[in-house]
Order: C-alpha cells, then sequence, then structure tokens
C-alpha cells in the first residue's frame, strides 16, 4: 500500500449528518457522564443473526462503573439486557450461538461464565486464585480456552525466629519486599506486574477436565486463538530469556492437549495478534520491526512450518482505531477477519480524522474500503462466512451504538439506540473540520465546535491538544468537548504533525523534535481561527493531557498568546518521564531522542521546564497520584519552579488515579474533574 | 544550634578504649539483634536535679511494632524504674515541682498529652485534641502547660451536581479527596501531606482544663517557651513565602491571648532558643543566607528586637548532634543556659563524636564539660545549673542514661539497659586512621574488622558512605556494621569533604560540586585501606544511603575498582531532586544565589546540576548494583531510583531493585521492624553474591 499522505491529508472529513433529536435540549453538563451508555465489543453470533456487545454506565452514587453484556438481533430487534454482573465483558458465541462465555468480577476477581441464550442466569466455570479472563471457544464447541494470571509465591520473610527470640506472627511470614531485574515491572493502572503472569488453560462448557496447557514460568501468553482444526493455540508472548528487557512478543503455538511451544520464526523485531488461516497451516500476524514509537505495525502471512510474505507492509497504514475520545471504552479491536477462503480480511485502520473498515486482499494487500463512514468505529467481528459484520461506531454527535455491515449490500444499519433519550435532552454541538497549511507547507486538520453562544457573538476559545501523541481527533464523540463548547467556548481541535491518519512522515515529524513542529501546527490553526468573526482572539485558552499536557505546558513557554491554560498528566522534563516511567524502554528512549547522558542538551531543549520562567499564562496543572506512565516528578518540578518564580499556577493531585484518570477514574472524581476544568476557565478566560 | 571557633581538621581522636572481651565466648551480632536492643533517649532531668526521666523504645516482632514507654532513674544511681507502660510515649517534662511528668502517648489514634503522678497511679489524659497534641512545656508557677496542636482543614465539598444525578450526595463522597496543592512543600516524608495540617500552640491549666488555642496564623505555630513571668509565650515559625522553608521567624504572644508581637530581628532566618532567666532577653539562632552547609550564630535580642548581640559567630560551630547511626532514638536535643545566664550548655558536634560544652556568653569561648570521644544524643540541666542528664553511646556501647554533676566533675551511669545483651556478643572495635585527599586535607576513617578477624587472612571490605551530606560518622553504634563485620566484612567509613564537625569550610566544601570532593576523599580512603594486609584489594564493595546512595552510584560511575555496590534511597538527577523532593529547593542545595559556593537556581544552573548528577556518567558504570527504596520515601523519591535503574537496564548493566512498601525515607532507622531485619539480610546476601 502507498502512503496516504500525499492523498487523503487536505479531505475534510463529512460530519455525520444525523440530527440530534430536538426537544428542549441543554447544555452539556458534567454530570452526562453519568447519563451516557457507553456501547462496546459488538461480537457477532456465528450465524450473524444476533450480535452481543457490552454496556458500560458509570453509578457516581456508589462511585462505581456497571459493566453489562447485552444482546440484539440483527434487524435490530429483541434488544435485550442479557447479563446483570455488573462487572461482566468480553461475550463470546458458542459455535452452535446458544451460548455465551464471558469474563465477569463480581465481587472477586474475573472468572470465566456461560450464560444460555434460552434462558437461565450465567454460572461460573473457573475459580482461578487471580483471575480468569478471555474465553475463546474451540471450533468443535467442546473446549474454551482462557487466560488466567499467576502470582509468583512471595519469598518467606528473611528473619531468624531464634535469635530474634519471638515469633513472626501468622501475616508476616511472608515478606512483602519486592525484588526484580525486569525493565517492564510495572504497569500504570496495574501496579507491580513482574511477579504476575497470565498461563492458558482448557476447560469444558460445563466446567469439567480443567487442564492448563501452558506452563508456570516468567512470561505471560496472551491472545490466544484455536486453529481451525483444533489441534494448536497460537498466542503471543515476549519469552526470550536472553534478553529480558526486549518489550516485543513473538508468536508461539501450542498443542491444544498442551505440550511444548513452538515459536513462529519471524524475520521482525517482534509478532503478535496471530489468527488462523482456515487450513490451520498458517497465521496472519501483526509484526514490527524496529523500536520507533510513530511506526505503524504491518501484517505478514507465517506459515507455522516456516517461511512468511508481508501483505500489510510497516508504516504503509494505521492498522486499527487510534482516535482519541473520552467516551469509548477499550473495546475488542478489530480483525483481521479472514474471508473463509483466506482471500481476503477486513480489519479497521485509522484514516484522516476517522476510522474505516478496510479489506485488504491476502495476497497483493491491495486494500478498499468496507465501511467508511468518516466517524469512528471502535471495534467489530464478523460471523463464519463473513457475510455480517458487526461493529460498533460513533460520531461528533453520537456516543458509540452497535451497527451491522452486509457485504454484500456495501450497506450499514444502526442496531442499537440507547443513547436516544440522552441526545434528545442535550444540545450536542456541530463540528466544523477545516484544514490549515503550516509553515512548512503540511496541512494541518482540525475541528472547530461552536460556542453555545448566541449568534454574532465573540466568544473566548480554547485549543484542545491531544495525547500520544500517536493517536487523533476525529470525528467521534467526546464529552468534555461537548461540555466546553456548551459552557460557552469555542472549541478547537487538531490533529498537528505527531498524529496518525496522516502517513507515516507526519507521525514521525516528532522524533528528535517533540514540541517545535506541533507548535507550529498548532499557532497556523490557532491563527486561522483568530480571524473567525466569532472567536474571541483575546481570550483563547488552551489545554490538554499526556502528550497534550507536554504541548500545553509547550505552547506556554513559547507564546504569550494564551489567556489560560491546563495541563494534565505532563511530561514537563524529557529526562525524567522517559527514566522514570512504567513504559520506559529503548524504543520510548533510545530511538526517539538519543539517550539522557547522550544527548542532554536536545532534551533539555525539548523539555518544556526549560521555558518554565518565560511563562505568563495562568496554568492549572492536574495529576493523579498513582501516575507512573507520566510520572509524579514531572509536575511537582513544574510546580515548584513555578511557585519560585511567582508564576500564577494551581496544583492539583487527585487521589487513588492513574494515567487513565479521564477515562477510567472513580465516576466522582471524573465528575470533579470536569467541574475543576470548566471552573478554571470561567475564572481565568 | 550554636558555635565554637577553631576546630582541628585532622584532629585524631580516640575510639573508645574500652575492649571488647574475648570474643571466643560470645556469639556474632546478628541482624535479628534489633528486637533485643533497649534505644534510651531524652534523658530530661528533673528541676531539683535528683531523677532523670527518659525513654526507652523496644522492637516487638509478634505485633512488626515498636513499644516506648517512659521510665525513671533516681541520680544518684540507686534505682531504674518503668513509670509508663503504654503503647508509644515520649517526650517526658517535669512539673516545675518535680511531681508530675507530662509526656505524649499515642494508642490507637493521634497523641495526646498525658500526666503521671511521680508518687503513684496510672497516667491520666489532660488533652482530647482531635488532631493531637505534643510538646508539653509547663509554665514556670506550674499552672499552665504549653503544647501543639494541629489543624486540620476542612476538605471542600465535592463538586458534583448531585440534584442532576437525581441522587442524594452519598455520605461517603459528599467531601472532596481532590487536593489543591497551595505551595511546593506540601508534604512531609514520614508525615505525608501537610499542606492542609497547620501546628498551632495552646494552652491548658495543668489539671487539663481550660483548653484555649493562642495562634492561629495561616503558617503554623511551633517550640512554645514560657517567659520566666509566665505572662508571654515565644514562638518561631517558617512563613509559608520562604521559598526554601529556612526563613524563620520569632513572634511572642501573650501566655493569655492576644496579638502576636515580631520578634524583628535583621537575618535570614531566625529560631528562638529560649528566654534569658532574668527575662530580659531572648536567645536565638540565626542564619544570614540560604545555605545548608550553614553553622547558625548564637544571639540574643530585646523582645522588642533591639539591642541584639551575637555570641557565637555564625559557622563557628555546630551546636546538636550530627552524628548518623542506625541505633539511636531522635533524641530531647540539648542546650540550657545556667542559671545566671552568664553560660551556654550545649552539645556540639566535633570530629568523629558529640560534647557537651559550656560556652561564655561574654566571649562566646567553649569549655568542654562531658567529652569522651563519643556520641551524646542529648541533654538537659536540673534548675541550679550543677547536674546534667544525657543520653550516650559509642562503638561498643548501646545508648544509655548519664548524669553529670558538675560540681564533682565527674559522669555517672544510670542505666545497662543493654549490658546483658552486649556481654553475649562479639561486638567489633573499630580503629580510627586519617589519610590526606591529596587535595589539602586530611580525611578521617574508621576499620571495622570482623571480631573474631584472623592475622594473615584477606578479607572482603565494604566502603561505606553517609547521607546528609552535612552529618558525620563517628563513634557511635552502627548496627549494620557490626552486622557486615560478623559476617566476615570489614567495614570502613569515612567523613569526606561535606560531613559535619570538621568545620565550615569541609562541610561546604561541596558547594556546586556533590560528587568530585567526595570522590576524591573515598578514593584516598581506599587507597589507604588496600594497603592493609587484612584487606583483599580485589573484593571491595561500596554502599550508602540518601545522599551515601547519591555518592555510591557517583564513585561507580567514576572508578570500576568495586566487585558491586549497593545504594539506597539514591538521588540520581539533582535537577529532579531539588524540584521534586518534600524538601523542594528551587534555589539549589547549598550555597546563597550569587555567591562562588552556590549552585544558583536550578534553571539557571542546569548544566551543574546535569553534570553533577551520577545518571550523566550512568553509561560508565559497569559495577553490578542494587538498588533499596521505600515505596513511601519522598526526600528522595522514587522517580530518583527509577531513572538510574532503567537507565542501566536500557545500557544492559547488571542491576536489580529492592522496594519496601509502607517505607519512608527512614527505613533503616524507623522502619517496620521486620523490614529492617530483611534489609539487613538483603545487604549481607548481596556482597555474599559478589565474593567470587
Amino acid at each position: 500500500m502507498k502512503a496516504l499522505f500525499a492523498v487523503t491529508v487536505a479531505v475534510a472529513t463529512a460530519v455525520s449528518t444525523l440530527p440530534a433529536a430536538a426537544k428542549v435540549p441543554r447544555p452539556t453538563t458534567p454530570e452526562d457522564i453519568a447519563r451516557i451508555a457507553y456501547v462496546s465489543t459488538a461480537t457477532i453470533s456465528h450465524r450473524g443473526d444476533r450480535v452481543a456487545f457490552v454496556v458500560t454506565k458509570l453509578d457516581p452514587g456508589r462511585n462505581r462503573y456497571t459493566r453489562n453484556i447485552w444482546v440484539v438481533r440483527g434487524d435490530g430487534t429483541g434488544l435485550r439486557q442479557l447479563t446483570r454482573g455488573d462487572g461482566d465483558s468480553d461475550p463470546q458465541w458458542s459455535p452452535d450461538d446458544r451460548t455465551i462465555a464471558f469474563s465477569g468480577a463480581r465481587g472477586g476477581p474475573s472468572q470465566i461464565y456461560t450464560i444460555a441464550l434460552d434462558g437461565g442466569e450465567a454460572r461460573k466455570l473457573t475459580a482461578e486464585g487471580k483471575g480468569a479472563f478471555g474465553a475463546r471457544w474451540s471450533h468443535a464447541g467442546t473446549r474454551i480456552v482462557y487466560g488466567a494470571t499467576f502470582e509468583d509465591p512471595r519469598p518467606k520473610t528473611h528473619l531468624d525466629e531464634s535469635v530474634a527470640g519471638e515469633k513472626l506472627d501468622a501475616k508476616h511470614k511472608l515478606s512483602d519486599v519486592r525484588t526484580t531485574d525486569r525493565l517492564d515491572f510495572e504497569v500504570n493502572g496495574q501496579g507491580e506486574t513482574f511477579t504476575q503472569h497470565s498461563h492458558l488453560l482448557t476447560i469444558r462448557p460445563d466446567g469439567s477436565a480443567r487442564k492448563q496447557i501452558t506452563p508456570l514460568s516468567p512470561w505471560s501468553e496472551n491472545a490466544p486463538a484455536w486453529s481451525y482444526d483444533d489441534r494448536s493455540i497460537a498466542f503471543a508472548s515476549l519469552r526470550r530469556p536472553v534478553d529480558p528487557d526486549r518489550l516485543d512478543s513473538d508468536v508461539y503455538v501450542v498443542p491444544s492437549n498442551g505440550g511444548s511451544l513452538r515459536r513462529v520464526a519471524t524475520k521482525h523485531r517482534g509478532s503478535s495478534s496471530p489468527v488462523w488461516s482456515h487450513d490451520s497451516r498458517s497465521l496472519f500476524v501483526t509484526v514490527a520491526s524496529r523500536p520507533d514509537p510513530a511506526a505503524f505495525t504491518g501484517i505478514d502471512a507465517v506459515n507455522v512450518a516456516g517461511g512468511e510474505r508481508a501483505v500489510v507492509p510497516e508504516n504503509t497504514v494505521v492498522l486499527g482505531d487510534a482516535m482519541l475520545t473520552d467516551t469509548k471504552e477499550g473495546g475488542a479491536g478489530c480483525g483481521p477477519l479472514l474471508e473463509p477462503h483466506d482471500r481476503w480480511f477486513i480489519t479497521d485502520v485509522t484514516v484522516p480524522g476517522a476510522t474505516a473498515l478496510r479489506r485488504f486482499d491476502a495476497a497483493s494487500g491491495r486494500a478498499t474500503d468496507a465501511v467508511a463512514r468518516g466517524d469512528e468505529i471502535g471495534d467489530c467481528s464478523a460471523n463464519d462466512t463473513l457475510t455480517a459484520i458487526a461493529y460498533v461506531a460513533s460520531d461528533t454527535t453520537h456516543p458509540a451504538e452497535v451497527y451491522m455491515y452486509d457485504p454484500a449490500r456495501n450497506a450499514s444499519r444502526r442496531l442499537t439506540n440507547l443513547n436516544a433519550e440522552y441526545l434528545a435532552g442535550a444540545r450536542i454541538a456541530q463540528a466544523q473540520s477545516f484544514t490549515v497549511r503550516n509553515d512548512e507547507g503540511f496541512p494541518v486538520q482540525a475541528w472547530f465546535l461552536p460556542a453555545n453562544v448566541p449568534r454574532g457573538t465573540r466568544a473566548p476559545t480554547l485549543l484542545e491538544i491531544h495525547g500520544g501523541p500517536s493517536s487523533g481527533f476525529g470525528n467521534s464523540f467526546f464529552h468534555e468537548l461537548q461540555l466546553l463548547a456548551g459552557r460557552g467556548y469555542n472549541v478547537v481541535y487538531a490533529n498537528p504533525r505527531g498524529s496518525v491518519g496522516y502517513g507515516y512522515p507526519f507521525a514521525k515529524a516528532l522524533a528528535k523534535n517533540w514540541g517545535d513542529p506541533m507548535f507550529r501546527d498548532e499557532m497556523a490553526v490557532i491563527d486561522a481561527v483568530a480571524k473567525r468573526p466569532d472567536v474571541d482572539s483575546h481570550r483563547i485558552g488552551v489545554l490538554g493531557g499526556s502528550y497534550g499536557g507536554y504541548a500545553t505546558l509547550w505552547m506556554i513557554g513559547h507564546t504569550h498568546r494564551f489567556k489560560a491554560a491546563l495541563a494534565e498528566r505532563v511530561v514537563s522534563n524529557m529526562t525524567s518521564s522517559f527514566l522514570a516511567c512504567d513504559e520506559c524502554n529503548n524504543t520510548s528512549s533510545t530511538y526517539s531522542f538519543g539517550n539522557a547522558w547522550e544527548n542532554q542538551a536536545a532534551l533539555w531543549r525539548m523539555s518544556p521546564i526549560s521555558a518554565v520562567a518565560d511563562v505568563t499564562t495562568p496554568l492549572l496543572l492536574l495529576h493523579s497520584s498513582e501516575d507512573i506512565r507520566t510520572p509524579l516528578v514531572d509536575s511537582d518540578s513544574w510546580f515548584t519552579l513555578a511557585k519560585a518564580l511567582g508564576e500564577k499556577i494551581t496544583y492539583v493531585q487527585v487521589p487513588r488515579e492513574n494515567h487513565d484518570f479521564n477515562r477510567t477514574g472513580e465516576p466522582v472524581h471524573r465528575i470533579e474533574r470536569l467541574h475543576l476544568i470548566q471552573d478554571w476557565f470561567a475564572k481565568e478566560l | 544550634m550554636r558555635p565554637f571557633t577553631i576546630l582541628a581538621l585532622a584532629a585524631a581522636f580516640a575510639a573508645s578504649a574500652l575492649p571488647a572481651a574475648a570474643a571466643d565466648a560470645k556469639r556474632p551480632v546478628k541482624a535479628e539483634d534489633l528486637f533485643k536492643i533497649a534505644f534510651a533517649s531524652s534523658a530530661t532531668v528533673s528541676h531539683d536535679g535528683k531523677r532523670v526521666a527518659f525513654v526507652v523504645q523496644r522492637a516487638e516482632l509478634a505485633k512488626n511494632a515498636y513499644r516506648a514507654g517512659i521510665w525513671v532513674a533516681e541520680s544518684d544511681g540507686s534505682r531504674v524504674q518503668q513509670l509508663t507502660r503504654g503503647e508509644s510515649d515520649g517526650e517526658p517534662a517535669w512539673s516545675p515541682d518535680d511531681r508530675t511528668i507530662v509526656f505524649t502517648r499515642a494508642h490507637g489514634g493521634p497523641p495526646q498529652l498525658f500526666a503521671i503522678d511521680l508518687a503513684g497511679g496510672e497516667a491520666h489524659a489532660l488533652t482530647h485534641q482531635e488532631h493531637g497534641a505534643s510538646g508539653a512545656v509547663f509554665s514556670h508557677d506550674g499552672k499552665r502547660i504549653a503544647f501543639t496542636s494541629t489543624a486540620v482543614d476542612d476538605a471542600p465539598a465535592a463538586n458534583v451536581d448531585w440534584k442532576a444525578l437525581g441522587i442524594a450526595p452519598p455520605a461517603k463522597y459528599k467531601k472532596s479527596d481532590i487536593r489543591t496543592l497551595p505551595w511546593p512543600r506540601y508534604q512531609v516524608n514520614g508525615a505525608g501531606l501537610t499542606y492542609d495540617k497547620t501546628p498551632h500552640i495552646w494552652t491548658i491549666d495543668a489539671d487539663g482544663t481550660n483548653g484555649k488555642q493562642l495562634t492561629s496564623s495561616r503558617d503554623g505555630e511551633s517550640g512554645p517557651l514560657w517567659s520566666p513571668d509566665d505572662k508571654q509565650i515565644l514562638y518561631g515559625l517558617t512563613p509559608l513565602s520562604s521559598v526554601e522553608g529556612d526563613q524563620g521567624q520569632m513572634f511572642v504572644v501573650p501566655s493569655t491571648g492576644g496579638a502576636p508581637a515580631k520578634v524583628a530581628v535583621a537575618h535570614y532566618g531566625a529560631f528562638p532558643q529560649q528566654w534569658t532567666h532574668d527575662g530580659k532577653r531572648i536567645l536565638f539562632a540565626y542564619t544570614s543566607r540560604h545555605d545548608v552547609s550553614a553553622l547558625p550564630a548564637i544571639a540574643s535580642v530585646n523582645p522588642d528586637g533591639t539591642a541584639e548581640r551575637t555570641h557565637i559567630a555564625e559557622n563557628a560551630a555546630l551546636i546538636g548532634d550530627a552524628i548518623i547511626n542506625d541505633t539511636k532514638e531522635n533524641g530531647s536535643g540539648c542546650g540550657e543556659l545556667t542559671p545566671d545566664d552568664a553560660t551556654l550548655v550545649t552539645d556540639v558536634s566535633i570530629p568523629g563524636a558529640t560534647e557537651i560544652d559550656a560556652f561564655s556568653m561574654a566571649s562566646g569561648r567553649a569549655t568542654s564539660l562531658v567529652a569522651g570521644g563519643r556520641e551524646i544524643m542529648d541533654c538537659s540541666l536540673s534548675r541550679d545549673g550543677k547536674t546534667i542528664a544525657y543520653t550516650a553511646l559509642d562503638a561498643t556501647h548501646l545508648p544509655e542514661i548519664y548524669v553529670f554533676d558538675r560540681t564533682a566533675n565527674q559522669s555517672r551511669q544510670l542505666t545497662h539497659l543493654n549490658d546483658a545483651l552486649t556481654d553475649a556478643l562479639a561486638i567489633a572495635v573499630p580503629e580510627q586512621h586519617a589519610v590526606s585527599n591529596g587535595q589539602g586535607g586530611t580525611v578521617s576513617y574508621w576499620v571495622l574488622k570482623p571480631p573474631n578477624a584472623v592475622a594473615g587472612k584477606r578479607y572482603p571490605t565494604v566502603l561505606d558512605i553517609h547521607g546528609g551530606p552535612h552529618t558525620e560518622f563517628g563513634n557511635s553504634f552502627f548496627h549494620e556494621f557490626q552486622v557486615l563485620a560478623a559476617r566476615g566484612y570489614i567495614v570502613v567509613y569515612a567523613n569526606p569533604r561535606g560531613s559535619t564537625g570538621y568545620g565550615y569550610e569541609w562541610s561546604a566544601a561541596l558547594d556546586g560540586n556533590w560528587g568530585d570532593a567526595m570522590f576524591a576523599d573515598e578514593n584516598a580512603v581506599m587507597d589507604d585501606v588496600v594497603k592493609r594486609a587484612d584487606v583483599d584489594p580485589s573484593r571491595t564493595f561500596v554502599s550508602g544511603g540518601s545522599y551515601g546512595g547519591y555518592a555510591t552510584l557517583w564513585m561507580i560511575a567514576h572508578t570500576n575498582r568495586f566487585k558491586a555496590a549497593l545504594a539506597e534511597r539514591v538521588v540520581s538527577n539533582l535537577f529532579t531532586e531539588t524540584l521534586s523532593a518534600d524538601f523542594a529547593a528551587p534555589r539549589g542545595f547549598e550555597g546563597p544565589p550569587g555567591t562562588p559556593q552556590s549552585w544558583g537556581g536550578a534553571l539557571q544552573s542546569y548544566s551543574t546540576l546535569w553534570q553533577q548528577s551520577p545518571l550523566a556518567h550512568v553509561a560508565s558504570v559497569r559495577t553490578p548494583l542494587l538498588l533499596l527504596h521505600g515505596d513511601a520515601d519522598t526526600r528522595t523519591p522514587i522517580a530518583e531510583t527509577l531513572q538510574e535503574y532503567e537507565a542501566l537496564k536500557i545500557l544492559g548493566r547488571p542491576v536489580e531493585l529492592v522496594q519496601f512498601p509502607r517505607e519512608t525515607h527512614d527505613l533503616s532507622r524507623t522502619g517496620e521492624p521486620i523490614h529492617r531485619v530483611e534489609r539487613l539480610h538483603i545487604i549481607g546476601d548481596w556482597f555474599d553474591r559478589h565474593l567470587r
């Protein structure tokens, strides 16, 4: 495939034309996040006549989420809530479509459950001490493979009771001191992970014959997939004892009855996400060759017995949905969905400001659009014959709902409308897409969400910068942006260099230079917006989180144009942020920017904190106390200097939250955060 | 803090001459001996000088906790008695008539003031402050007690429109737990978040009635001192506007309540010490600039801020006990004027030891009162100024309580709480040495050999570098070193430049240069040590915590002479450490801005800070390294350890990381007892692994 860059960057994405229902609508409020039904994981039945999916809701009264499995028929009728465990996810149809297996966290660690479609409550199949997840049916329907978490036993407390002259209490017999030599020993939101490993087990659908098929080891096995003959299970695993610090997995195959693991050799640095061909001889795998954070993965077809060929070359297309919003739940991913004769497959790809389902020829890699509506497609699944594809999609004015695509008719229909009531009462702003050319002639796509103010009013305007930076804004429902528009701000958001969907060179433009290309692109967007008659060019604010927090700090250190700024979970110092984080590795540091000990002058120049003394914009810094993706040290450092310099700054820390606060945080905290944001700009703009 | 003049840098002082008894009948020191040690502290003499109250703390294995009680000894040595039996009792204060002791007791909740009658009976609570009470000080007439109690800001209501959600606000979520942090020093290692907690001064009647809050500034106040006529209370505060938190101020407030008046002195930071007995003057310490190496001056002033006079010059002497070890509890401090206001009796840090000196208020000159080349942790003075109680220990003796009779010029040991333990142990005795650093200075160091060392055998050797850097090793009991010696290691420890006790210049030598001067000195020590017949030069190790952790990382980035290294609670990046530590110091660690000693501000001096950071030199590290860190350490935040660890992992160098849950920067001194024992085993096991 050719790079998309030249042909599609300037294409303005059409915004959905579905009208929001009219009925004394009121502007979006922070509390609306508790009114939205978050729909995800559209999983179609084998025959293609029904779709199971997950609905997540916020329960602010109990400060928790509820997550349950729903089912709808392919014609949009028969919508019903199937499970009521409030912690249920990952529905999987049995081959006869009579049963759904799922993961349920019902008052303990997640376990595998099954529920019959023709009535009755779910039954628990597993009782794994540290939890079970990811059930996948064998094609015969006689077994289910799943992953279970095993924790290394804690060592005994190293203490000689005979010398101490006293006995250890039972609760102190095992040591809680943690020793590691792993690079990747912790993960944001999960804490210490180096003692936890997931292994594969099979079980019969009646709950009998539990059998562990991959051995206990310091490694984990992920994404198990049955071969069509049910003899083998492929999975991805990082297990290289000689080089434990490389963070790239390989694909392995194990006999489905257990036995020795066989690595499926590829010429790439890493491979993952195996999908079997229907003859059970080869696998389509996602591959990566370089430790390049901007890289796009490719797809190879690999013969299990040896030999491989590239189907989708690396750095040609962005596989998956890279769009950033605050209203999507982690979906099931999307494809590759392989046609029964292995001639082509469908997978989702990120395109300018949107996601599309694209059909790839399995031999030539030639691609054609399947579903390309200019909106966001979260995840997808296909029936056995690939004559029906279910997916969830959302756009700027609609939270995600379930859709069904008929490849024969090349048409989609919406199956659910769970947010109809919410939308009927809410005034949702329509985004206007526009493109500007930056100072190097690059076209930059941006959107303008008009403020909820009377016509002819010049409204204050907020520039929101996305995180990643390898992600993108697009035609997707973004509650926070709607909230700000509803409060009377024009909201501008763009995909500056570093964003995905505009080709590899565009995404890679931030390598060795994290701030400046973004800055120039965002400034070009602001220059264009400031000319609009509905924009008060003297009252422009800027905000963003993660890389967007870095970008916000960078902006206010390099221009005095903004009247107020809000930066969340920031990177302020390229040295500490890239060496004290959970994902620190040579991908994030060595490859991109050079190591701190070799390239300090450049890293310092790229660090927003080197310009903190130039800031005159009032700033609100927001950081979660358990964030180990962008560690607290970067906000602390900025705050200390800004205070010492007498700058106007407010620093807010949120307990018990991690880097994903605005997406998965405690509901009460999420509502408070939104009030905090709107109150800050109300005060400072 | 207070002064002293010329400190002999190279002065060698004798290590305790008391020999450990014949080693063969004794067993080696173990990590688990932590549970056998009686940690005595806070020697507090009664006003009549006849008795001494003190605190004894022990570690308890089953509860994995400490238990501390108040004890009383007769000054003539006739009796030692345990007075209180709470879980955590401390801070004994005698009533003026010596009939009552008021102390702090914590059980379950925050500490409260309790009183116990020396004539008999159990203690009873005097305060029931919501957030606790501490630091009791009796008025001179004995009728009232001043103390400190913390106010905690109300949490704001959760910013949620519950009505819009159609639900009543749930009780649990009515108040917000989101924190808006008003200033960089928003937390204190070991105390957690402190930005919403403000200490204030209160008084109560001696019977616990009539509680009254005297002060209420946003800055918080501490250290109440009654004027001799009991009409006023002197206290200190550090304004929140003090960027580095070291610009103390002094105030007096009527003891029955009223408006505080500032004792206006023109110094960078001023810290009240006490009233003169005639009530006319206020004794205080001051510093003239932001300089963490500074040795504060001692001065006096009229309460209205006039007629100030310096008695002991700035940077002349280090008042207080700066010796570092792992067997002392925080003492009660030291330093009181004699009844005629002519002499200040206080402890002073000298090379490798502390002693109690008498400073002439007229000349500032010091006379040694209680010496002996060991560590003295705290002291107190009887009303007539003739009896001094103190806590002391040395390299082979654990802390015990002593009294010094100024008339007889003689000390008496009152307690023998640890005799049974130390008699059973083969305790290693340090040798003291000194070596030229080749740069015009002489470095003191000690060599602790295995107690049963065999002549002609060469031993693996561990160099331990102390933290601070403004502390010092000395003639004090160091359990960790004894455990290593018992495991067959020679332990070497030195006072390189940066250490206290050797004069201001020696201490300030690290200004703008944290690594090089220390490195030259420690290397000179090692060069000297490896010439010894009992040292195996091919098996040497280096270790240290905090600044010593920084120093360990610096050493292994600049020499490959060590077989393995162990660094605890490290500083790897001076920029992030100065800005994100609980004591965030944006103007740099050491000298005043604009002076040659200065690091400058963190921004202006970025390249200096970076070049002085071990991380800048991490690619040179070849020595296997073990990093230790406590999860709740905010003095050297986890980012410091992680930056070094991840860099070494990316470089493919041998490094391991050990993390202790719930532990702060003070793991090795006040951590959970089981963790402390496990830590000692981890240290020994790490070196053992690299013996071959």
